[in-house]
């Protein structure tokens, strides 16, 4: 077997006649990516070494046997398969009643985590979606109120351009959520305050105030008052929208 | 004091990778040491020491892998609050696809979209949770009488419902 001009080739060589000779189908279907040159290569350097055995398994010709081989022995599988004998005790198939209440339960019990899971995603997208899309929403309110700061001359001299806004700071460094709250009035219409955080390009630093007011329709359409406020003193006010 | 005045932005990315990895870590830990678990040859010697292994093997890979997705992810957030000046619930829809779509720009342009869809969704559906907790608590601190709502100081007098002159100190 061993190879005095190339022994580590001679080493494959050993495995491809290995794999062969125990037939593991599965060994062998992994040799058969292996060009034909490969192995042939071995076999003419070691023809010495080897046995007539050896040659007849491992040879290039007898590599489409070894192929029919699997074939065969996949049929007698197949024909195998075939006389297995039934496992449910001879009903056909058919389930009885209990186990029919059985299955029809765990069926119903899948569809209601089903239906549940798909409702929570539901809620999740509408939420996501009302909130990001309409502007009578918290960040669309928020938007609205950022772009009426941003085009205000006093507020752009103040604080120097370019303005950038942000909300409430978590614990964790995240700034997307204005802070507000809602109440009702006397005559029961809903009113939302919000404030949120600028700063201007000169470093300096404001807060914003806003109020809206519900229309006719249940939605917050209008600025009830709008102001900008610089964080440091004097603490100037720069009013923007005063509807009271 | 200096904590509140810092900007949260280049640092938070090494704070998230962090936490993210730590996440990773852990998460990986208690599902590895299952698998592992369940994986070993029969006893309890082989089932723990199996479990063991694949911990110290898998789970600080699995926490590498969210440490960079973390990472990445804040990279691309604190990027998206500097180019577009403004800090919404966008940023993070947006920065998860870019992560998604980066992280699979070795398998080409079709699987960078899916992963990038796969992102952007997922930061939805996490910004969609955090805006109803968000609105859940605002519920809890509704204020009870509407007298309590003041017009805040800063703004002039309001003038009086029914004519004469406004009062001015």
């Amino acid at each position: 077997m061993l190879s005095r001009l190339h022994p580590h080739k001679s080493i494959k060589m050993e495995f491809v006649a290995l794999a062969v000779g125990v037939k593991n189908m599965q060994r062998v279907t992994n040799f058969r990516e292996m060009s034909t040159k490969q192995l042939q290569y071995p076999v003419q350097m070691d023809l010495q070494g080897l046995s007539m055995k050896l040659l007849r398994v491992a040879g290039p010709p007898r590599w489409q046997s070894c192929r029919w081989q699997m074939r065969k022995a996949e049929d007698r599988g197949r024909g195998r398969r075939e006389v297995v004998e039934s496992r449910d005790g001879g009903t056909g198939g058919q389930l009885t009643v209990g186990q029919r209440v059985v299955e029809a339960g765990k069926d119903a019990t899948y569809l209601g985590i089903v239906i549940f899971g798909v409702g929570v995603m539901g809620l999740l997208f509408y939420a996501i979606g009302r909130e990001l899309f309409s502007g009578g929403s918290i960040n669309g309110i928020y938007t609205d109120a950022m772009k009426r700061c941003k085009g205000n001359e006093e507020v752009k001299v103040a604080l120097g351009t370019p303005i950038a806004g942000y909300g409430e700071e978590t614990r964790r460094g995240r700034r997307r959520h204005p802070a507000y709250t809602e109440y009702t009035d006397d005559a029961g219409k809903k009113h939302m305050r919000m404030k949120f955080y600028l700063k201007g390009g000169s470093g300096r630093r404001a807060t914003v105030h806003l109020e809206v007011t519900e229309n006719d329709r249940g939605k917050y359409d209008s600025f009830r008052y709008l102001f900008v406020q610089l964080d440091a003193y004097p603490h100037r006010t720069m009013i923007i929208e005063d509807n009271r | 004091m200096e904590e509140y005045a810092r900007e949260p932005c280049p640092y938070r990315i090494v704070d998230d990778c962090g936490g993210a990895f730590t996440m990773g870590a852990i998460g990986g830990g208690v599902f590895q040491s299952i698998k592992g678990f369940r994986n070993a040859p029969a006893g309890w010697r082989h089932r723990a020491l199996g479990s063991l292994t694949a911990v110290k093997m898998r789970a600080p890979i699995t926490g590498g892998n969210f440490a960079i997705w973390g990472g990445l992810f804040s990279t691309f957030d604190c990027g998206m609050v500097y180019l577009r000046k403004k800090e919404d619930p966008w940023n993070s829809i947006a920065s998860g696809a870019v992560t998604g779509g980066v992280l699979a720009a070795r398998s080409g342009w079709a699987a960078m979209a899916g992963s990038a869809v796969i992102g952007g969704v997922l930061l939805a559906l996490i910004e969609g949770v955090g805006i109803l907790i968000t609105r859940m608590s605002a519920e809890q601190f509704k204020p009870i009488s509407p007298t309590e709502m003041e017009d805040p100081s800063q703004l002039p007098p309001k003038a009086p419902p029914f004519g004469g002159q406004p009062a001015y100190q």
